[in-house]
This record gives C-alpha cells, sequence and structure tokens, in this order.
C-alpha cells in the first residue's frame, strides 16, 4: 500500500493540470481570433478613410487645386468616422497619396494621374 | 488499516482542489466560447458593411443621384432581414447633408439591437470631369 499513497492527488492534479493546459489553450486561440475581427474592422475603416482622402484630392483638383508649393501639397488631418485621413499631392509626378488612420492602423493609397 | 485513512484524506482533500479551481477553468470556457460568438458576428457585420460600401462606390451613378435616391436600408423594413450565420441583420446606408465630397455612411446593425456593430464612413464624389452619368 505504501507505493500507493498519494496516487489520488497525484491522479487528480495530472488532470486538473490538463484541463487548465486546454483551457488556456482554448483561450490564447479564442483571443486572438477575437483581436483578429478588431483589427479586420480597423483595417475596412482605415481603408475606407483612405478612399475619402482621394476623394477629398480629386474634389479639390476639381476645384482648382490643392494650395502650397508646386513639389508637394499636403493636406491638413481630417477627422471623419472613428479616425482620419492624411493627403499628400504631388503636382509634378501627378500623384495623390492618402492615409486613413484608426485606431492605430494605417492604409495607404496611391493614385497616379496624368497632370493636365 | 491506518494507510487506507490517508487515501481517504487524499480524495476528500482532491475534491477540494478540483471545487477551488475547476469552477473559474469552467468558467474559462464559457467566456471563450462567448469571446468567439461576438468575433464572428463583428467579422460578418464587416463583411456586410464592406458589401454595402462597395456597391454605393461601384454602382457608377453620380453623386447628384445618390443624394436624390437619399438614405437606403437593406433589406428593407417591410422584408425580412437577412439572416447569416445565426443572426439577422440590415444594412443602412446614410448621406450627410450639405457635404462635398459627398459624405456616406455605413452601418450594420443585429436584429433587436439598437447600436450598430459596425459603421464604415467615406466621402465619394464624381469622377467623371465630363457628363455626369445620371443612371
Amino acid at each position: 500500500m505504501s507505493g500507493k499513497r498519494g496516487i489520488v492527488l497525484l491522479g487528480a492534479l495530472i488532470i486538473l493540470l490538463t484541463i487548465s493546459l486546454i483551457g488556456a489553450t482554448l483561450a490564447s486561440f479564442f483571443f486572438s481570433v477575437s483581436t483578429i475581427a478588431e483589427v479586420e474592422l480597423s483595417r475596412a475603416q482605415a481603408l475606407y478613410l483612405a478612399e475619402a482622402g482621394i476623394a477629398d484630392a480629386i474634389y479639390q483638383l476639381r476645384q482648382g487645386g490643392f494650395s502650397g508649393d508646386a513639389t508637394e501639397q499636403r493636406v491638413a488631418a481630417k477627422a471623419l468616422g472613428d479616425g482620419d485621413y492624411e493627403v499628400i499631392h504631388d503636382p509634378a509626378a501627378g500623384l495623390v497619396t492618402s492615409t486613413g488612420r484608426v485606431r492605430g492602423v494605417r492604409r495607404t493609397i496611391q493614385v497616379k494621374y496624368l497632370p493636365f | 488499516m491506518k494507510r487506507n485513512g490517508f487515501t481517504y484524506i487524499e480524495v476528500l482533500l482532491t475534491l477540494a482542489i478540483l471545487a477551488i479551481l475547476f469552477v473559474p477553468t469552467m468558467q474559462l470556457f464559457s467566456h471563450a466560447m462567448e469571446a468567439t460568438r461576438a468575433s464572428r458576428d463583428l467579422m460578418t457585420a464587416v463583411s456586410l458593411a464592406r458589401w454595402e460600401m462597395e456597391r454605393v462606390k461601384n454602382i457608377g451613378v453620380s453623386t447628384q443621384r445618390l443624394k436624390e435616391v437619399g438614405n437606403i436600408v437593406w433589406p428593407p423594413e417591410t422584408e425580412d432581414p437577412i439572416k447569416l450565420n445565426g443572426r439577422a441583420w440590415r444594412t443602412y446606408r446614410t448621406l450627410k447633408e450639405g457635404t462635398e465630397p459627398l459624405e456616406v455612411t455605413v452601418e450594420v446593425k443585429a436584429e433587436k439591437e439598437i447600436k450598430a456593430m459596425v459603421r464604415l464612413v467615406t466621402l465619394i464624389t464624381d469622377t467623371s470631369w465630363g457628363q455626369q452619368v445620371t443612371q
């Protein structure tokens, strides 16, 4: 009998440890899934803010162009929705760069056009 | 015979440890399942919002035409909401009046919830310099 002393406690602790390990692994997995979903939302919001910046740039070009020097024209960050967007226009290269930012997520779109 | 008593105490001790530690472990599972459900709903709502936003951006009509059509609920309130991943959904497209470029907001709400789960905002302008497409 002396060889079996503590065997029940040991067995129970092993079972509990196993369940805890499975639980911790699952919790970690589900947390990462949750984080991915939230980042996906931020990425979508940032993308449409960047597109908003492009639309703003097109509108300004149609209205006669940006203010600023001829090499780089920067539009101050404008708040929209849950974030903001920033636009940089390079008239010499005919390049508009727009960056949308939401909760630390950034998406950038560049549009090249033929200067006229 | 005395040694059998030690095993009995061990069983009691084991049950006590299990009782103390098993409940939080099960709660962990419960919270994990709830988080998974919330993530699935959020991903579904993001997909619906993106679908509606891409639709309005690529429908090929002028901003003037969009203003004439006005705010849109899809599916309309008179119809059943769309059922996806175990929940019922509606998308709401709203235009902010007096904005140039036109500010468009797409919200996705799950049925019986007041607050939108997802909200996407963008600006839309006419890309044609010539005659505008009106249809």
